[in-house]
């Protein structure tokens, strides 16, 4: 996830006491190799969606200036595109497989210490703020 | 970097276009996703639950604890897969825009300093303000959450196309909230104020409702006002933006027609909920409104065991820190509690589910 704390502290603009979300690495399938590979799809998903929308933007604004659609079949990238390709290619690796290794071993289960939350608490609890909100009325 | 900004890629309507196609095509995914994969995904989830339920001989309503029911609902797969999609869409729909507009911070920050004081509206900052605790969460793992990002008002902005699926693109369901907004009986209506307004949207949308009444809105993340201000600017609506809190206005006694405030109350906690309302009566004047929009105002968790976990892990795992408790708060017998009148079967401007939201009358 990107850093909120890049930017330096300034009140007028934000406050960077933040408490921060704790459970990115949460397993909620039965093992980490199928959360992973849920992830991976999605985020897969998405990059092939981004490129088949650009490829499809691209070849209408070609065919909008006249360029054949069948000279990018032949194109040679010289070997300065090739760099910049390949540097391309790592950070759709990463973007799309960089969360591999969740091996966080949480289960849900262990977010809910027994008792917690109880029904019966709550109620009590809704009662007793209520009463007091009326006293104060 | 302004030559990446999104001067360049144009508006729709009133939506600033993303900084980049490939950020607005991933969106575009996204929101596709939400409703043609998520929305069946979690209707399966739904029938799965019952299917459990019904094996085990448990009543819907039963007040079984709620580790029994983590460990029931959250060992079955296909429920899990609907909350590992959902967590997933979360995340990718943050490092999209996060990341976007972050590499592109300088732009977006110069932005937002010169339109500080730029008009129609206005911006009031205070840096020296005592910032809640319970407001410093990284709500819907948003990074940052409302108040630690310098860029936050913009990552919530195009984030939140996501969550509305592309149909507030040009601010369509803001319209259509402030349109459900009831007014006084008298008719009068000069005063408005929306709290925890966030982007702004909601606020400006009231102003063209109402434009003829001076419209504040307020928030507690200077990042949320910056943006608000700089939007409202752009679109020349006369919104006056204020970092302050919604339990703690500082606006005088019986001073607004109506106050407003959308889906506010669940992302604060039960004893703040529950002072907002004090205060939203304070500043009323009598004959005023107060219109809180959110989901189920009037419906405590308890009722069916599988809201309860589905609450709990929109509470946990996407991050809503005060969601549980907001789903326990007796809404209607506070709002009366603090002396409002109470329509329990206000507009229902809750445009996924219809609910009825109340509307809370300040008597004389």
């Amino acid at each position: 996830m990107p850093s909120a704390t890049a930017q330096p502290a300034n009140p007028k603009t934000h406050d960077p006491h933040v408490v921060r979300f704790e459970h990115h690495d949460l397993v909620v399938m039965e093992n980490p190799v199928q959360d992973d590979l849920m992830t991976a799809i999605l985020a897969l998903g998405m990059e092939v969606w981004a490129l088949r929308r650009r490829m499809a933007i691209t070849e209408k604004v070609l065919a909008a200036h006249h360029i054949p659609i069948e000279e990018i079949e032949g194109y040679m990238p010289d070997k300065a595109e090739t760099e910049e390709l390949t540097g391309q290619r790592d950070q759709f690796l990463r973007a799309v497989y960089g969360h591999i290794g969740r091996r966080g071993g949480k289960r849900p289960s262990d977010l809910v210490p027994p008792g917690y939350n109880d029904p019966a608490a709550n109620a009590a609890a809704a009662r007793d703020r209520t009463n007091a909100a009326v006293e104060k009325a | 970097m302004n030559d990446l900004y999104w001067t360049r890629r144009g508006t729709v309507g009133r939506h600033e276009r993303s900084a980049s196609l490939d950020a607005e095509s991933r969106q575009d995914f996204l929101s596709g996703f939400r409703s043609v994969i998520d929305t069946p995904l979690q209707k399966v989830a739904w029938a799965r639950a019952h299917a459990l339920v019904a094996e085990r001989q448990i009543r819907s309503d039963e007040p079984r604890p709620l580790r029994e029911l983590v460990d029931l609902f959250g060992a079955d797969m296909q429920i899990a897969a609907s909350v590992r999609t959902w967590i997933d869409t979360q995340d990718l729909i943050w490092r999209v825009v996060a990341d976007e507009i972050e590499n592109h911070a300088d732009a977006y920050l110069a932005d937002l300093e010169a339109a500080e004081r730029r008009g129609p509206g206005k911006l009031e900052l205070d840096p020296g303000l005592e910032i809640p605790e319970y407001c410093k969460h990284e709500v819907h793992r948003m990074p940052g959450g409302y108040t630690g990002h310098p860029l936050g008002g913009f990552i919530f902005y195009y984030g939140t196309r996501s969550f509305y699926k592309g149909l507030n693109d040009d601010g369509k369901v803001m319209d259509a909230y402030a349109a459900s907004i009831p007014t006084p009986r008298d008719g009068k209506v000069e005063r408005i104020l929306d709290l925890g307004c966030s982007d702004g949207q909601y606020a400006m949308a009231i102003k063209n409702r109402f434009p003829d009444a001076e419209v504040t809105a307020i928030d507690v993340g200077a990042p949320m006002v910056r943006f608000a201000h700089m939007r409202a600017s752009d679109l020349g609506i006369a919104v006056n933006f204020a970092q302050r809190l919604a339990e703690d206005t500082r606006y005088p006694d019986n001073h607004f027609d109506i106050v407003t405030a959308y889906i506010l109350h669940h992302e604060v906690s039960a004893e703040a909920s529950l002072q907002i309302m004090k205060e939203a009566f304070r500043i009323l004047r009598p004959g005023g409104i107060y219109f809180p929009i959110d989901a189920y105002t009037g419906k405590p968790v308890e009722q069916d065991v599988f809201l309860r976990y589905r609450i709990w892990w929109d509470h946990m795992l996407n991050n809503e820190p005060w969601r549980y408790d907001y789903a326990n708060v007796a809404f209607f017998d506070e709002m009366k509690a603090v002396g409002f009148r109470i329509d329990e079967n206000g507009p229902s401007a809750w445009w996924m589910g219809g609910d009825k939201n109340v509307i809370g009358y300040k008597p004389g």
